[in-house]
């Protein structure tokens, strides 16, 4: 008797699994919830068959139950993130006021651009690298005032926050670089990074230390990044056209133009991106997984590629400097994709089934092309010595090995069942801060060490 | 007796959380305990309360955790959380009001005496 209840339980729970594709949690829940009820049937004297029948039909709609939860679960993405209060009740007007209020933090980042134009820099040779410098500060405080004033943090977070950004500042203005140096370059660079962090820190809120919020500030990153682009490719194509229509009627405005306008639409692009981004969320956010997931195949063959060649051709063809660069970007690639991947798919996949071996692959391939690199290219960085590009480059190469390192570590526990994929985020969030004190150290420490070069 | 569709949705959160505040519970039990506290007038189906469950567990409301029964069987056991208890005494808030006013337009009455509109003059 017993078994022949197993048997169509199992039958059903055939039937559910090959319908749904819930996951197996979910299926499993349902499938004690059916065992329950079928228990205390029987316990009121119907036969099997007779149980299983009013079970399965008060279970109900099985296709109802399954649909609504399929539809929580595809949410759970990136969306198990920050709800903001207001989010549940939007109040009319509320959209208006909103709109106007990004358009004008977006004119705001484009006019802190007009900045340096006041104070007589002009976009030649010289002022660029002013420019360069700068471009972070005319943008990101923007931002962070925003979410200052839309989460209302303790003013202790906006204190520090605000002391880092004037010493950047500082720093990108007051010292006393050479003109085309390697510092310059690498403060342009490095303080935009060190401000975006410092954005995920108001983003957060007070919430910081938590592995929520951080996290979401990386999903929040990469799908800015892509609103960004989109964005940027029309305001190529814009100033393209202005700059096109004027020349055809014999005006050339192409300076006016790329000054005023493409530097204001670069400007304001990071502010309406980031708007977008949580205004629209449904429009783009399984976007970057997607991207992940077609994408993290393709790398893996080219890292294996690439590791048999070297291995033909010896370690020796290593040997340019330039690499470590080229290098840095892969494994930045590498640590982000695995971590959308991981994270659209933690909670509708249960166990570690080859999307995560994938991932746990790509992860060790670019962790050997690194060692293999490091290896090839160390005797020389001692021989030449340090430049401040090579030591910046270096540096990075050292904390991304560690990171993905330490996300190999985190996976291989999950692998081996003792850990969560939770864990895993957990450790990539808290590894967060160890950029944030790198990139600080390029912006403050760098020029003066290697002479403002 | 039948509960119309948005009544249920309105209320399904609050009581969900109530019952959780009283002890953690897993899905089958939840409705059991839901028709007991009604004495049977309330019928919850399945195809509601799971997503309900899982969505407040999204919410960070509850939290669930499988658990080995005495007869050896796992199950998803469900709790509430602190951000659950906050939202619960802010939606009891919500509810005293909206039933203190109703009670004050004669639907407490009602409800005791005969169901049938009118009986009572």
């Amino acid at each position: 008797m017993d078994h022949g209840l197993d048997a169509a339980i199992a039958r059903w729970r055939n039937e559910l699994d090959a319908a749904a594709g819930l996951p197996a949690e979910d299926a499993q829940e349902l499938e004690d919830h059916l065992r329950d009820e079928v228990e205390s049937l029987l316990s009121l004297g119907l036969t099997v068959d007779e149980a299983m029948l009013v079970a399965v039909r008060r279970l109900g709609d099985v296709s109802d139950v399954v649909q609504r939860l399929a539809i929580i679960d595809a949410d759970l993405a990136w969306r198990q993130t920050y709800d903001s209060p207001t989010s549940a009740s939007p109040e009319p007007g509320a959209n208006a006021r909103e709109t106007a209020f990004v358009l004008v933090a977006a004119l705001a980042a484009a006019l802190l651009g007009k900045v340096p134009r006041l104070l007589g820099v002009s976009l030649d040779d010289a002022g660029i690298e002013i420019y360069l410098r700068n471009i972070g500060l005319f943008v990101v405080p923007v931002l962070i005032l925003v979410y200052y004033l839309r989460r209302r943090f303790a003013p202790a977070i906006l204190a520090a926050i605000a002391a880092i950004v004037v010493a950047g500042a500082v720093a990108a203005n007051a010292y006393p670089f050479a003109a085309g140096g390697a510092t310059s370059l690498l403060v342009a660079l490095h303080l935009p990074l060190l401000l975006w962090l410092l954005l995920g820190l108001a983003y957060a809120g007070d919430d910081w230390r938590t592995v929520r919020l951080p996290l979401d500030f990386m999903r929040f990153t990469g799908e800015a990044f892509l609103y960004g682009v989109l964005i940027l490719c029309g305001g190529v194509v814009f100033v393209g056209l202005v700059i096109a229509f004027f020349a055809a009627i014999g005006i050339d405005v192409a300076l006016v133009a790329v000054e005023y306008l493409g530097l204001s639409i670069l400007l304001a692009t990071p502010v309406i991106a980031a708007y977008l981004v949580e205004k629209k969320r449904s429009l783009i956010e399984n976007l970057a997984p997607v991207l992940a997931r077609i994408f993290i195949p393709l790398f893996l063959v080219m890292m294996v590629a690439f590791i048999a060649a070297v291995a033909v051709q010896g370690i020796g063809a290593l040997g340019n400097r330039e690499i470590l660069i080229l290098i840095d970007v892969l494994l930045l690639l590498v640590v982000g994709m695995v971590l959308y991947d991981l994270s659209a798919r933690r909670d509708t996949q249960v166990g570690f089934g080859w999307p995560h071996k994938l991932n746990l692959a790509l992860i060790v391939a670019a962790m050997i092309i690194d060692l293999l690199a490091l290896y090839g290219i160390g005797a020389r960085l001692l021989e030449y010595g340090f430049s401040a590009n090579k030591a910046a480059a270096l540096g990075e190469n050292v904390l991304l090995l560690i990171n993905l390192a330490g996300l190999a570590i985190a996976y291989g526990r999950v692998a081996a069942g003792r850990a969560t994929f939770e864990r895993v985020l957990a450790w990539q969030v808290r590894y967060l801060p160890v950029y944030l004190v790198w990139f600080a150290f390029v912006v403050f420490a760098f020029p003066p060490l290697f002479g403002y070069q | 007796m039948r509960i119309n569709r948005d009544l249920t949705a309105a209320f399904v959160t609050p009581l969900v959380l109530a019952l959780l505040a009283e002890g953690e519970g897993y899905g089958y039990d939840l409705i059991r305990r839901v028709r007991a506290a009604s004495d049977g007038s309330l019928q919850w189906s399945e195809g509601m309360l799971y997503p309900v469950l899982h969505r407040l567990e999204l919410r960070g409301l509850v939290s669930s955790d499988w658990r080995t029964a005495e007869s050896g069987r796992r199950r998803r056991s469900y709790s509430i959380t602190a951000a659950g208890r906050t939202e619960l005494a802010q939606q009891a808030a919500e509810w005293r009001v909206v039933l203190g006013v109703l009670q004050r337009q004669g639907f407490g009455v009602v409800a005791e005496g005969e169901q049938t509109d009118g009986s009572r003059t």
